[in-house]
C-alpha cells in the first residue's frame, strides 16, 4: 500500500510513511519518509550524508541545506516539509573531480580542518553569494553566523568566502 | 515522537481554518518551525503548514502598518517599513535574532504564538501597542498582542486558532525607540533580558511612553508605573533612572534564563534607564 493523497493541498501517510516528491540536487525524486521523521534523518537515510548531525537543536548549523535556494536547518524540519520543494545538499554542489568554486576556495584558503561544519558553511556561503555577490567582511560574518566551527577562528573561512566571491564574479564577467 | 498522519499545506486562510476546525486538538500549525519542530505534542495527527498562505507581506496604511504572520525575520531585515517605522525597532529586533538560518525560517507569527520568554518580537510589539488578527472557529477578530500572550487565547493559538496579521498603529510610526538585548553572545537566541522603549517627544517633553521587557520575565510585560514617570516631563538621566526603579516595584517571578533572577533584578532597571536615554538620543551611561 502506498501513501495516499488527501486533497490537492494535503498528503496522508500509509503504513507509517508519507510518499513525497521533491527536487533533490536537481533531480526529481519520490521519497518515503517517516511520519515524525526529521528531514536531516531522511536525507542521510537516503544516502545524502553531507548534511551532518550536530546539535539537532538548530544551534550549530552543521545540518544546513538549501531549500528553494535559502539556507535552512534540516534538523528543524520534518521530512514531509520537503514535499514539492527544491532541496540542495552539499552533494549537489560539486563533485570530487569537479568541485564548486566555493569548495575550491575553502580548500585553497586552508579553511577546512576537521571538516564537520564545512558542508553547512559552504551551502550558507552559496546562499550568501547568490544574494550578495560582493559581501563585506561584516556581511560575510553575519551571513555565516549560524555555522559554528570549533577548530578555527573563522579567519580562513572569511578569506575563503572573499576568494570565492572574487572567482565567481570573474567567471560571470567572462 | 508524534505520529503525524496528515500534512496539509492550504493555500487560503479559510481552507486552513476549515482543516483546523475538522482536526480539533489533533492539529498543530507550522510556520517557520524553529520553535515547534522539536516539541510537537505527541498526540498530534495533522500538521498544517502555512507555507502557501498569502501571509508574507508588509503593507503601510494610513491607520497601521500591517505585517503578515508568515513574514520572516529576513523579510523584516529587507523591508523599508521595518527600517522606517518606530525608529526601526522591528529591524533592530530582527537583526538581533540568533542566526541566519533562524532568520530565514522564523516568522513574526511564530514568534508570538510559540511564545518563549526570550522571543524578540513580543516586547517590541507590546511596546508599540500592536494588535493581532486571529481567525478562530471561522471568526476573525483583532486582539491586543499583550492579551494573547497568556490565557485562553495563548492555549488555542497554534492549534485551533490562527494568527494571520499584526498591525502596528500609525501613531507609533514616528516614535523614538530603543531595543536592548543582554546576552552572553549577540547571536544567542536565549538571552538574559530584552528591553524595549518607545517614546513620543515633542518640544523636549515626553508625550507618550512605552517600556517593556522580555526574557527576564516569563511573558513580555509593560511597566505602566515607569511610563507614567516619563510622560509630561523632560527626560533626564535621573528621570530615566527613576523610571527603571519604578518598573521593579512589586515585580517578581524573574526567569533564570542565562543568568540568575537576582542578577536580573539588578540589571533590568539599568537596561531600562539606558534604553530610555538611547531612545531620546542620549548616550548610554
Amino acid at each position: 500500500m502506498t501513501a495516499k493523497k488527501a486533497s490537492p493541498n494535503a498528503i496522508e501517510s500509509a503504513n507509517g510513511f508519507f510518499s513525497i516528491t521533491a527536487e533533490v540536487n536537481g533531480r526529481p525524486l519520490t521519497l518515503q519518509v517517516g511520519e515524525g521523521e526529521f528531514l536531516l534523518d531522511a536525507l542521510r537515510r537516503h544516502g545524502l550524508k553531507g548534511a551532518k548531525k550536530g546539535c539537532e537543536t538548530g544551534d550549530c548549523g552543521s545540518c544546513t541545506i538549501l531549500v528553494d535556494g535559502q539556507p535552512m536547518l534540516s534538523c528543524l524540519m520534518l521530512a514531509v516539509q520537503a514535499h514539492g520543494r527544491k532541496i540542495t545538499t552539499i552533494e549537489g554542489l560539486g563533485t570530487p573531480r569537479h568541485p564548486h568554486p566555493i569548495q575550491e576556495a575553502f580548500v585553497k584558503a586552508g579553511a577546512v580542518q576537521c571538516g564537520y561544519c564545512i558542508p553547512g558553511m559552504i551551502l550558507a556561503t552559496k546562499a550568501l553569494l547568490d544574494a550578495n555577490p560582493s559581501p563585506t567582511e561584516e556581511e560575510i560574518r553575519y551571513g555565516l553566523d549560524g555555522n559554528l566551527c570549533r577548530c578555527t577562528g573563522y579567519v580562513k573561512q572569511v578569506e575563503a568566502v572573499r576568494d570565492a566571491a572574487r572567482i565567481l564574479k570573474n567567471a560571470k564577467s567572462k | 515522537m508524534a505520529k503525524i498522519h496528515k500534512y496539509a499545506f492550504p493555500s487560503t486562510v479559510s481552507e486552513a481554518a476549515k482543516t483546523l476546525s475538522k482536526m480539533k486538538d489533533g492539529a498543530v500549525i507550522l510556520a517557520g518551525g524553529t520553535n515547534l519542530i522539536r516539541s510537537i505534542p505527541p498526540e498530534t495527527e495533522c500538521v498544517v503548514d502555512l507555507r502557501n498562505l498569502p501571509l508574507r507581506y508588509m503593507k503601510e496604511g494610513t491607520r497601521a502598518l500591517a505585517i503578515g504572520a508568515c513574514t520572516t525575520f529576513e523579510d523584516l531585515l529587507a523591508s523599508q517599513p521595518a527600517k522606517k517605522w518606530a525608529g526601526g525597532i522591528l529591524h533592530k529586533a530582527a537583526k538581533a535574532v540568533s542566526t541566519k538560518m533562524v532568520r530565514v525560517m522564523g516568522t513574526v507569527g511564530g514568534n508570538i504564538v510559540r511564545h518563549y520568554p526570550y522571543n524578540h518580537l513580543p516586547p517590541v510589539l507590546i511596546a508599540l501597542d500592536a494588535t493581532a488578527t486571529i481567525v478562530d472557529g471561522g471568526k476573525k477578530k483583532d486582539h491586543p498582542v499583550s492579551d494573547i500572550l497568556e490565557g485562553d487565547m495563548a492555549r488555542k493559538l497554534g492549534k485551533t486558532a490562527l494568527l494571520t496579521e499584526i498591525k502596528i498603529p500609525s501613531y507609533a510610526r514616528g516614535m523614538n525607540t530603543a531595543f536592548v538585548k543582554l546576552a552572553k553572545a549577540g547571536s544567542m537566541w536565549e538571552c538574559s533580558a530584552i528591553v524595549c522603549v518607545a517614546l513620543e517627544v515633542k518640544g523636549g517633553i515626553c508625550k507618550r511612553a512605552a517600556i517593556s521587557a522580555g526574557s527576564a520575565l516569563p511573558r513580555a510585560k509593560r511597566f505602566p508605573a515607569a511610563e507614567q514617570i516619563l510622560v509630561g516631563n523632560k527626560i533626564t538621566p535621573e528621570l530615566a533612572a527613576r523610571a527603571g526603579e519604578a518598573a521593579m516595584e512589586g515585580l517578581t517571578g524573574f526567569t533564570s534564563i542565562q543568568s540568575s533572577p537576582e542578577y536580573k533584578r539588578e540589571v533590568l532597571p539599568v537596561l531600562i534607564r539606558r534604553a530610555i536615554l538611547e531612545a531620546c538620543g542620549g548616550a548610554a551611561i
